[in-house]
């Protein structure tokens, strides 16, 4: 949602306040443009053109939009990153994709001219860290076998050999992708 | 009095060509873990789990000692701030914590500072090359042990979006006394700004100037290449390290009498008063730097002033005299004796 927009086209600036019942019959306040005010049959004389109330009513659309945008992995929602100014988890990056771009550039490419310039040019990983935890399992399984071994205890090291298999074809999996 | 240079981190002690302006160099990368939450959502037991794994992986590689949460208490934070070894940041996070220190003091490793790691290197005078090869080193090996957050848009995942990309800082740290007093540090910040370069205090964000130190670093992480970070900063830096010198050149010439005044005034407190304040000590010292520099003191070493500079701190005063319990009048007390007698002692190295 932008600036002062017309909540139901999101084209025209919004020039009165309405009050519908949404889907959950509650009556919710929402901010028009002329012609969709037409179309929905409100007149203009309903209510008084009131800038400063248009606002808040954006505002806090706005807010309430960004309150359900959740990660679902650390649940911090998108209201929250812009409280904190923090991520909670690597998933955020993929959840907020769409609102970080405008908000990076406004804070790492004030003074670059290319847009393309926001997204990383530097180093990059060599394993990624799919491959890095599944590395780090099996060596951690392969030793808890060899110990299995050695106690002579061959239920557990079956049990530990097939997680090993397990973990051993899914590595191949991810070199082959 | 003499003093032994291992009383200070390896990065101080090395006395280079642009050491009169650029004291040292200081190189970070910011990472994290793709297994685990960042420290905002963390819990408690799961930054313990990300204190062990990062354990793990780091004692294999390199002989560190490493500083946990129960070994960090008041002063002995304060002492490796004091030393540039951690950030204020780090002392004030409620995260369970950590932190991995070589035995030269040129390298260290936060966990759970902001992120779950924060790599930085330190370099003396000005060596951001040098100190790039030895961080990018270190990452590399960590990156093949450790799981780190990484997106191809976005590069390293890190907690705070202005440090998303290389996760890198490069910063310096330069003595500007002439740009000070011939009232022109105004124009450089300004123009270092323009450019995407922070100007800070001696500890780096938010922290104060003191002594006419300042640390100049890069705004930008996203979006370049880390040379290109490094070129950019080395760049400027170089102007400001010209520009310091000709404001020096200028002082020299136009205002003799009132610099030398000054000078031998600093060094007049220092070898005879009786108390001295840490921040006094510091900028007293920060002027007879000047003196040295332009060889008007001859009797004392940049090195005894980096040496001194260090040891005049609260926290490593107190660990120098083996003593943490001093009140701060015995501390100002005893800080301007150490600095009577090293000062009035031979030149030592």
């Amino acid at each position: 949602m932008e600036g002062n927009l017309c909540q139901i086209c999101h084209k025209n600036v919004a020039v009165m306040v309405v009050t519908e019942i949404d889907e959950k019959g509650n009556k919710i306040e929402i901010a028009i443009c002329e012609e969709c005010a037409k179309k929905k049959g409100v007149l203009e004389s309903d209510k008084t053109l009131n800038l400063e109330e248009i606002l808040k009513i954006m505002v806090k659309a706005k807010e309430k939009e960004d309150k359900e945008l959740k990660c679902p992995r650390c649940f911090l929602s998108f209201y929250e990153f812009k409280k904190y100014g923090k991520f909670g988890c690597p998933e955020c990056f993929k959840t907020f994709e769409e609102q970080l771009v405008p908000f990076i550039k406004r804070l790492q490419a004030t003074i670059r001219e290319k847009a393309d310039e926001i997204f990383h040019k530097g180093k990059k990983v060599t394993i990624g860290a799919k491959r890095s935890l599944l590395l780090s399992e099996i060596k951690k399984l392969r030793i808890e076998l060899k110990k299995a071994i050695e106690e002579e205890d061959y239920e557990r090291a079956a049990k530990i050999r097939d997680k090993l298999k397990e973990k051993e074809s899914e590595l191949k999996k991810d070199e082959i992708e | 009095m003499r003093l032994n240079k291992t009383l200070i981190p390896g990065f101080l002690r090395e006395i280079r060509e642009e050491s009169d302006v650029c004291i040292s160099s200081r190189i970070r990368f910011a990472r994290n873990l793709d297994n685990h939450l960042f420290l905002l959502k963390a819990s408690l037991k799961e930054q313990e789990e990300i204190i062990e794994e990062i354990k793990e992986v780091i004692t294999k590689l390199n002989s560190f000692q490493f500083y946990s949460d129960e070994k960090l208490n008041e002063i002995f934070l304060n002492y490796l701030l004091e030393r540039h070894l951690i950030s204020p940041d780090f002392i004030l996070s409620k995260n369970k914590k950590g932190v991995f220190i070589d035995s030269e003091e040129r390298i260290s490793i936060m966990v759970n500072e902001e992120d779950h790691l924060r790599l930085q290197v330190l370099g003396g005078g000005f060596s951001l090359d040098e100190i790039f090869i030895k961080i990018n080193d270190i990452d590399d090996k960590l990156e093949k042990e450790l799981p780190y957050s990484f997106s191809e848009k976005f590069g390293f995942l890190t907690a705070c979006p202005t440090n998303l990309g290389t996760g890198m800082r490069a910063s310096v740290m330069l003595h500007l006394p002439g740009l000070i007093l011939t009232n022109e540090m105004e124009k450089v910040v300004k123009a270092a700004r323009s450019i995407g370069f922070l100007i800070r205090g001696i500890y780096g964000e938010g922290t104060k100037t003191i002594g006419s130190y300042f640390q100049i670093a890069n705004q930008f992480t996203i979006g370049m290449k880390e040379e290109e970070i490094l070129t950019n900063t080395k760049n400027l830096i170089v102007q400001v390290i010209n520009y310091e010198r000709k404001a020096r050149e200028y002082l020299l010439k136009n205002l003799k009498n009132e610099i030398e005044d000054r000078i031998w005034r600093a060094y007049g407190i220092l070898t005879n008063a009786k108390l001295l304040t840490s921040e006094e000590a510091i900028n007293l010292l920060s002027t007879l730097r000047l003196g040295v520099c332009l060889e008007i003191i001859k009797k004392v070493s940049l090195l005894t002033i980096n040496i001194l500079t260090i040891l005049v701190k609260r926290a490593n005063l107190m660990y120098y005299l083996k003593d943490e319990n001093l009140t701060e009048e015995e501390r100002d007390y005893k800080r301007a004796v150490l600095v009577k007698k090293v000062l009035k002692g031979k030149k030592d190295e």
